[in-house]
């Protein structure tokens, strides 16, 4: 049985255990747990996420994460710089 | 009358009954609007107004704001608690608590509690609050930037009766108000509550009369009950699972929030555990604070078209270890919490949901991204007419909403409950001149449904006796407040409150031009953290508002949609290229369907 996880993921449990699936490629990012860790992950100034940002370069970075095959965006979060 | 289903209530009373009290509890924030005075209550509507059982469980809370619904709730039970078996409660007895410590959030957002007797036996509670224009605290309007416990933060009363069997005690009024800055507004505050309790007494007393003391209590447990059943059912339409957020108040030292929704069967486990420790600055949460938030959340997402009452509480588990930002202990500030860590509380509890929300093929359309705060400010000084006054700005109202997932967020669309004070009555009754109050264009957060997009303000003092006013800087510092996005969805552009000096508005003015590009006022800039500040003649105070964060991938917005927004000024032609992906024609008037797809795959090759 197939039910959505979040936007352009779903749980697939129909071959008994859980699998993540990109909805668009159909990519297998593994179970529930290490969905994340298995997309393609890239951050850049936060500016990438508009003009208005410039005030948080240096202290955040723009996280995303992507399905490592189709590079639809799954993700965006704004992160602390690592000091 | 027909008893054979609802508890032994039949539908069609059972109906009209719950809407009745519903009606009630709003009659009561009408008049809570028409009797008070204050900008709190009368256009920002920071009020509630609810009625609770004999007990003190939420019965029906009309359409007021869920955290203050269940903490006036807890307030009652401490009434009880402390008044029953002691100095009695009688028919037209009317009591005041504003006590962090036993059930108020701050002590600025002061509870009139009253119990409703019918012969005699008691059969229901009414409970208001407001928040009072000034509380005695070190700042005026009693949001504390300064405050490093709660004995600086104003009067705190953990009960105590106002009105004694109909007559009020004037002894607790004038000593209540004389505490504070503006005795004759917090005094107008006061009778508001009292009026609004007073009418909650007489509505529910003719109910009673016409249908009996018995129906009301049959017709009380039945929508108990049915709440109670509906969001069990509702919570286990979804699988077991486990979502977590973070929450981040950056002040002179940075506080996170955080929060673990478990859901279990048909129970809501909210685990506050991985919060830091409480603050010595009031951003700080008492427990039935971050309670209410919960039961806020609840209600909003999955129970919004269900009578709230206290049956949302059973499937709720709240978790907050002791002594950190959601759960504080004596003698920990919380003068700034509602719009501090209250505000982080808020975007925390409703964000685990919405993760949940969207595992659900039936719930996931329901999805929205949620704001994490704005920073605004209280303002205070001599007005033009010789006056001292204490008062608040409200461009938290002009917030943008987040995205939902099926439709963009609304612009300026504000918190819902409140209200933007307009310009010309704050202009009318204070020192201020309004520079501009507008849309920011590109403050929305990018995704196939963009984020609301908030508003950006900027303001000077003239006409000020004093030369200027005093103001305190509130509202979820750092620059990961506003709205956060979704599933990919972009930030809204942060929040900002800063401060101007020695700028050159008033020569720009002088030549007959309107000063509308802040970068183009000169000065000094200062952006401010949590504190009090001045505004001087010549300078300017810029706020911008949250902007409501996107919902998915920008690349995936409708090419049109991108075009309207562009014509409406809310996103430039840059950010339409560069984060959407959408190329338009050189007079910016279509979109260039071919160059638009070349764009995308060229945007997605590059991820």
């Amino acid at each position: 049985m197939r039910r959505p996880l979040r936007e352009n993921l779903e749980l697939d449990d129909e071959s008994g255990r859980p699998r993540v699936l990109c909805t668009r490629c159909g990519f297998d990012f593994g179970d529930e747990e290490e969905w994340r860790e298995r997309s393609y992950l890239k951050r850049q100034s936060p500016t990438a996420g508009g003009p208005l940002m410039k005030d948080l370069e240096g202290q955040f970075l723009l996280e995303q994460l992507f399905c490592p095959q189709c590079k639809t965006l799954l993700d965006s979060q704004i992160v602390e710089v690592e000091p | 009358m027909s008893t054979t289903r609802n508890g032994g209530v039949d539908p069609i009373t059972m109906e009209i009954l719950s809407h009745r009290l519903h009606q009630i509890a709003r009659e009561m924030g009408i008049t809570l609007e028409r009797v008070g005075g204050t900008v709190n209550t009368t256009q920002q509507h920071d009020y509630m107004a609810a009625l609770y059982t004999a007990d003190g469980d939420v019965l029906s809370a009309g359409e007021s704001l869920g955290q203050h619904v269940a903490c006036a709730g807890f307030a009652v039970k401490k009434i009880i608690e402390r008044f029953e078996h002691g100095d009695g409660i009688y028919p037209d007895d009317i009591f005041l608590l504003n006590d962090p410590y036993q059930a108020a959030i701050h002590q600025s957002d002061v509870y009139v509690l009253s119990p409703i007797h019918h012969e005699g036996r008691r059969i229901a509670w009414s409970a208001t609050f407001v928040h009072v224009m000034d509380i005695g605290a070190l700042s005026p309007g009693g949001n504390s930037p300064a405050a490093t416990d709660i004995c600086h933060e104003g009067v705190r009363i953990p009960g105590i009766k106002l009105v004694d069997r109909g007559k009020l005690r004037s002894d607790v009024f004038d000593a209540f108000v004389t505490m504070t800055r503006q005795p004759i507004m917090v005094g107008l505050d006061l009778k508001c509550e009292i009026a609004a309790n007073n009418i909650a007494k007489a509505r529910v007393q003719e109910l009673v009369d016409q249908y009996g003391p018995e129906m009301l209590e049959a017709v009380s447990r039945e929508i108990i009950r049915f709440t109670e059943t509906v969001l069990r059912e509702r919570i286990r339409e979804f699988a077991d699972g486990s979502w977590s957020e973070t929450g981040l108040i950056q002040g002179d030292e940075t506080w996170k929030m955080h929060v673990t929704l478990t859901k279990r069967d048909d129970r809501l486990i909210f685990d506050f555990t991985g919060s830091d420790k409480q603050a010595r600055t009031g951003i700080n949460l008492p427990y039935h604070a971050t309670y209410g938030t919960c039961f806020a959340a609840v209600l909003s997402t999955i129970g919004f078209d269900i009578p709230k009452n206290h049956g949302a509480f059973a499937p709720i588990e709240v978790i907050a270890p002791p002594g950190t930002v959601a759960n504080v202990q004596y003698p920990g500030p919380v003068s700034l919490n509602t719009t501090s860590g209250g505000a982080t509380a808020r975007y925390l509890a409703p964000a685990v949901m919405m993760q949940m929300l969207a595992t659900n093929e039936h719930w996931r359309n329901e999805v929205m991204a949620h704001d994490a705060g704005h920073r605004f400010a209280r303002h205070a000084g001599v007005n033009q007419y010789g006056r001292y006054y204490v008062s608040s700005l409200s461009e938290g109202a002009i917030d943008g909403r987040g995205a939902r997932a099926d439709k963009d967020g609304v612009d300026s669309g504000g918190r819902g409950w409140s209200s933007c004070q307009n310009v010309e009555w704050v202009e009318q009754n204070f020192p201020i001149l309004y520079l501009f109050r507008r849309h920011l264009k590109d403050g929305s957060g990018a995704g196939r449904f963009r984020g609301g997009t908030g508003s950006e303000t900027a303001l000077t003092v003239h006409d000020a006796p004093e030369g200027q006013i005093r103001g305190v800087a509130l509202g979820v510092a750092g620059l990961r407040n506003s709205g956060q996005g979704m599933f990919g969805g972009l930030f809204g552009a942060p929040s900002l409150l800063v401060l101007k000096e020695k700028t050159n508005i008033w020569d720009t003015i002088g030549e007959k031009q309107h000063p509308v590009d802040v970068e183009a006022m000169g000065g000094t800039s200062e952006m401010l953290p949590y504190c009090d500040f001045d505004v001087k003649e010549g300078s300017v105070l810029y706020m911008r508002l949250a902007n409501g964060g996107g919902y998915g991938d920008p690349l995936d917005r409708e090419p049109d949609a991108v075009l309207r927004d562009v014509a409406n000024g809310l996103v430039s032609p840059e950010v339409a290229h560069d984060i959407y992906g959408v190329a338009l024609t050189s007079s910016e008037t279509a979109v260039d369907a071919a160059a638009t797809e070349e764009l995308r795959a060229a945007i997605r090759a590059q991820r």
